[in-house]
């Protein structure tokens, strides 16, 4: 009996031994389970992070290749002109070349002539053509060939023609005919559908290159066009609308990193940054359109350079038959200006279409002038006019869109937080809590706590362990054992459940410290989850006093545009050519 | 025309630098639209604004009923609509922020920062919090028009504004 006790005590022993190895063995593996996880959320995260950044390259080769595309085909279009118009642009040069000429007596009537005959044969279809051999006609002093020419001219384009005679005469100082070839200009305008050349009408204006009896004409004519257009709602709707695409192309984006905690933390992030953008393109509007109106305009000291350089914009503006391509033209050149930003250049090449069209309406040749004057060819000094021209529309596109970002201001700004924190093989997740930055900061942070404290501890006491079913199956084990020992009989019925409940409280000893080692980490990392919350919610409480600074001082430059675009209506014409040409003799005082 | 170089002329700038003062924008005569909408967008004349701004100075109810009865005939008979109310800025000092000044039951009822205002007064809280306007006008089918301390009525915004 004491030897089978013997053999069963060692036997037990050894079993003894191995389930403490077993249980080590376990306790590796787990170490090394969790090793595994913590790597297996490291490569997640590094993942996410790889993701990010192959998607914020993808976007840049986006970008890239958008704006190489666009740079290759300025060329390619600009090439394309050249090789379908640009020998129209020797004619252009030739008509103020060949004035010019006249002017100073260089050049012989028969060099004169022979250049308008070759150019006539050279350009088929071009208007200026017969007009300059209609110009060497009239110094060769050729009555029958002058008519013929002109008539030519005139029935390529009645209306370029018309006002490139009107603007030589001019500069040749035939005022009574200059003002002829005016008048039959005007009579045959629609205000409703001008052509493009209407423009250099804006720039003589601007230029004051006709005179005091076409300055009087130009100006009834205009009037008039303007009452008759401004009665209709739409087209006047129409101009608005695209002064408030031009004020709203000025927002500068706001970066959320300005905000880095207001961002990240809430729901009403998008529309305040929308509002502080839009804001603070009142100080983009007064800065761009005071240097417009401050620029230093030198007027030309001779009238006739300044009617050659109107004639140069005559000329030089594109015909109809370019504007196709001049329209992409400049949507390409637009995408290069945004580096590769299609989107945008298209809704800046689409808010600027009607500058590419074939006819335009007197009011969008005003609003064109103020906006894009690249697009009409006209001057800087021009821009300066149309844009007091403009006033009214800008004061009422400037006020809708100063209305509309006051009443986007959301009324309340709320700071949300839920999110999953990575604990250990779980994962803690924050029901979401919401707070309005109107309650105290003080109160919002308690309750932010209070909130947080409510959800981790349940949270931290479900990792702890779990002795109950432990210890439950300890015991039946033991109660088993308990049987087997008394099946067995002697020692062994007391040894054996000893045994079974040493190695037991063994196994359980080490689940449980590992569980309080777990709870602990938990607890220490959801605190610090919990103050980072919590100094995210002081970040956003102070980002928000910010923007409400930085709101108030954006908004408060309304006040200078409003008063800005109420000066142009007495800056308009004082200092311009337009108010009036003082011409004394050379040797004369003024 | 020909070889003869002629006299040159020396082209300087008007001397006298008088300006043609046009009107200021906003302020140029009644709008030409016709229609409701153009009558709602033509300028208030000072006498009405004043008008507005003594609503909410304290008076008491019978004056204040008065005063609105006189500022409904003049929107009546100057811009055929009146609005229903106005929303603006609260004097009283904390917990109100602003004040609905209903034209019609006469009736100024003041909001804290948490109160939800009833439509269609809400979509003008925001405008009446700010200093530029001299009021804000709110009608019945929801168009909510700030006035300009010059009387001048800022245009709605994109094209709603035809769909009156």
């Amino acid at each position: 009996m004491t030897e089978t006790d013997y053999a069963l005590h060692r036997k037990v022993a050894e079993v003894s031994r191995l389930v403490v190895q077993v249980a080590e063995q376990v306790g590796h593996v787990s170490g090394q389970v969790t090793a595994v996880e913590a790597g297996t959320q490291q490569t997640r995260t590094e993942l996410q992070q790889l993701r990010d950044e192959f998607r914020a390259f993808v976007d840049q080769a986006r970008l890239t290749a958008a704006l190489q595309r666009a740079e290759t085909k300025v060329g390619v279009i600009q090439d394309q002109l050249d090789h379908e118009f640009g020998h129209h642009k020797v004619v252009r040069r030739t008509a103020v070349g060949m004035l010019q000429a006249f002017d100073i007596g260089l050049v012989s009537e028969d060099t004169v002539r022979m250049v308008g005959d070759q150019l006539m044969l050279q350009t088929p279809r071009y208007w200026l053509a017969p007009a300059l051999v209609a110009l060497a006609a009239w110094s060769a002093d050729d009555p029958a060939l002058c008519e013929r020419a002109v008539q030519e001219s005139f029935r390529r384009s009645p209306d370029r023609t018309s006002l490139f005679f009107a603007l030589v005469l001019r500069r040749q100082g035939r005022h009574a005919e200059s003002t002829r070839w005016l008048r039959h200009y005007l009579m045959a305008q629609d205000p409703a559908a001008l052509g493009r050349e209407f423009a250099v009408i804006l720039e003589s204006v601007a230029q004051g290159a006709f005179g005091a009896a076409g300055r009087g004409m130009l100006r009834d004519t205009m009037d008039e066009w303007h009452e008759l257009l401004a009665s209709d709602e739409g087209a006047e709707d129409a101009q608005i609308d695209r002064w408030r695409a031009e004020i709203g192309g000025l927002c500068p984006p706001v970066a959320a990193d300005e905000f880095p905690f207001l961002s990240r933390v809430s729901p009403q992030w998008p529309p305040l940054a929308q509002v502080l953008s839009a804001a603070r393109s009142q100080q983009a509007v007064l800065d761009k359109y005071t240097a417009i109106m401050n620029a230093e305009h030198t007027p030309s000291s001779r009238i006739e350079d300044a009617v050659d350089d109107i004639l140069d914009r005559l000329v030089s503006e594109y015909d109809n038959e370019e504007l196709p391509l001049r329209r992409d033209l400049a949507f390409q050149q637009a995408v290069v200006a945004h580096d590769g930003d299609t989107v945008r250049a298209k809704a800046d090449a689409d808010a600027d279409s009607a500058s590419y069209d074939e006819t335009l309406d007197y009011l969008t040749v005003q609003s064109t002038a103020a906006l894009n004057p690249s697009a009409i060819g006209t001057s800087e000094a021009t821009r300066r006019l149309a844009v007091a021209a403009c006033r009214d529309w800008f004061h009422h596109a400037h006020q809708a869109v100063s209305a509309d970002y006051r009443s986007a201001v959301p009324q309340d700004v709320w700071a949300r937080f839920d999110a999953t924190y990575p604990i250990g093989s779980q994962s803690f997740t924050l029901p979401q809590w919401g707070g309005s930055f109107r309650t105290p900061l003080p109160e919002l942070q308690q309750d932010l706590g209070a909130h947080w404290d409510k959800h981790t501890a349940p949270f931290v006491a479900a990792l702890g362990y779990r002795y109950t079913s432990k210890v439950a199956v300890a015991a039946l084990v033991a109660v088993i054992g308990l049987f087997i020992g008394s099946a067995i009989g002697g020692a062994a019925t007391v040894v054996i459940p000893l045994l079974i409940v040493a190695g037991a409280a063994i196994v359980i000893n080490q689940g449980a410290s590992k569980a309080r080692q777990v709870q602990e980490s938990a607890r220490v990392l959801l605190g610090e989850a919990k103050r980072d919350a919590q100094h995210q919610l002081a970040g956003a409480s102070a980002d928000l006093t910010t923007w409400q600074q930085a709101y108030a001082g954006a908004d408060a430059v309304e006040a200078a545009v409003r008063e800005f675009i109420a000066s142009l209506s007495t800056a308009t014409e004082a200092g311009s050519p337009f108010g009036g040409r003082t011409v004394p003799r050379e040797g004369t005082q003024a | 025309m020909g070889y003869i170089e002629r006299p040159r002329r020396v082209v300087r700038p008007a001397q006298d630098l008088h300006t043609t003062a046009g009107p200021e924008p906003g302020l140029a005569g009644p709008a030409r639209v016709p229609g409701r909408l153009a009558d709602r967008l033509r300028n208030r004349s000072p006498e009405l604004l004043k008008a507005v701004s003594r609503l909410d100075a304290g008076l008491d109810d019978t004056a204040r009923r008065q005063l609105a009865d006189w500022i409904r005939e003049h929107y009546e008979a100057q811009h055929h609509t009146a609005p229903v109310g106005y929303v603006a800025k609260c004097w009283l000092g904390p917990p109100y922020v602003d004040h609905v000044l209903d034209l019609f039951g006469t009736i100024l009822t003041h909001y804290t920062p948490g109160d939800v205002m009833p439509s269609p007064y809400g979509e003008a809280r925001m405008l009446a919090r700010n200093a530029s306007y001299a009021c804000v006008e709110v009608y019945s089918d929801g168009l909510v028009l700030p006035v300009l301390t010059n009387g001048s009525v800022v245009r709605p915004g994109g094209r709603s504004e035809n769909q009156q």
